[in-house]
C-alpha cells in the first residue's frame, strides 16, 4: 500500500520549510566559508523550489 | 531565466547601495507574503493562456517545447507571486552563483507537482487534494521562500 501522506502537498511544503530552516540556521551560525557557501546555495534552492511548487497549482 | 536575471542583476548589485536594494527587496517580499497569505491581492505579470495541446505533436521536439513553455511559465497561468519575487531577488540581492541554485530549485518544484499528481492516483483526485490543502500550503510556501531569501541575505 502506498503511503499517500508522503505525497500530500502539505508534506512537501513542511519538508521545504524544515530544510529552509536548517539552511537558515547553518547559514547564520557557521563560521566556515565552505559551509556558509553551501548553506547559501541550499537556501536559494529551497526558495526556488517553494516558488516552483506554489506556481504549479494543481497541475 | 535565472541566468538572464542574474546577468541583469550584476548592474544594480554593483551600482545601487546594498541597504537600498535590501529595502526594495524587503518591501516586495512583505507585499508578496501578504498576497500569498490572502491578506490582500494584486495582479502579477503572467501570460494567461495554456499551451495548445497540438504543440506536443510538433515533430520530434514538440514535447520538449510543450514542457519548456509550461515549465518556465512562458505560456501558462501564474497562480503564485513567489516566482516573481525570486526573480526580483536574483536581480537585487542574490549572489550570482546562488541564482543557478534558485533556478534549479524552481525546476524541481515545478517537476514535483506532476510527479505527485501522477503518483497520488490516476483519477484526477490530486486536484481536489490540492484545492483542500491550498489555503494552508500557500502561506507555508510563502514563509519558506521569503524566510530562505531573508536568511540568504543576512548570512
Amino acid at each position: 500500500m502506498r503511503a499517500r501522506w508522503a505525497l500530500h502537498p502539505l508534506t512537501v511544503s513542511v519538508v521545504l520549510l524544515l530544510v529552509g530552516g536548517l539552511g537558515a540556521v547553518s547559514a547564520l551560525v557557521t563560521t566556515r566559508d565552505l559551509a556558509a557557501a553551501g548553506a547559501v546555495l541550499l537556501l536559494a534552492l529551497v526558495a526556488g523550489a517553494a516558488a516552483g511548487f506554489a506556481n504549479s497549482g494543481s497541475t | 531565466m535565472a541566468f538572464v536575471a542574474a546577468a541583469l542583476g550584476a548592474l544594480p548589485q554593483a551600482l545601487v547601495p546594498a541597504p537600498v536594494r535590501w529595502g526594495i527587496a524587503g518591501a516586495l517580499a512583505l507585499a508578496v507574503l501578504g498576497r500569498e497569505c490572502g491578506l490582500w491581492s494584486f495582479p502579477v505579470p503572467e501570460n494567461g493562456r495554456l499551451v495548445p495541446e497540438r504543440v506536443q505533436h510538433l515533430k520530434e521536439w514538440g514535447a520538449l517545447q510543450f514542457g519548456f513553455e509550461m515549465g518556465t511559465g512562458m505560456r501558462t497561468y501564474s497562480p503564485s507571486a513567489l516566482p516573481h519575487l525570486v526573480l526580483l531577488a536574483i536581480v537585487l540581492v542574490v549572489p550570482f552563483p546562488a541564482a543557478f541554485a534558485a533556478g534549479l530549485g524552481f525546476a524541481l518544484g515545478r517537476l514535483a507537482m506532476p510527479l505527485l499528481s501522477n503518483a497520488w492516483s490516476d483519477d484526477g483526485a490530486w486536484t481536489a487534494v490540492w484545492a483542500r490543502a491550498e489555503k494552508v500550503v500557500r502561506p507555508i510556501l510563502a514563509v519558506t521562500c521569503v524566510g530562505s531569501l531573508t536568511a540568504l541575505v543576512l548570512s
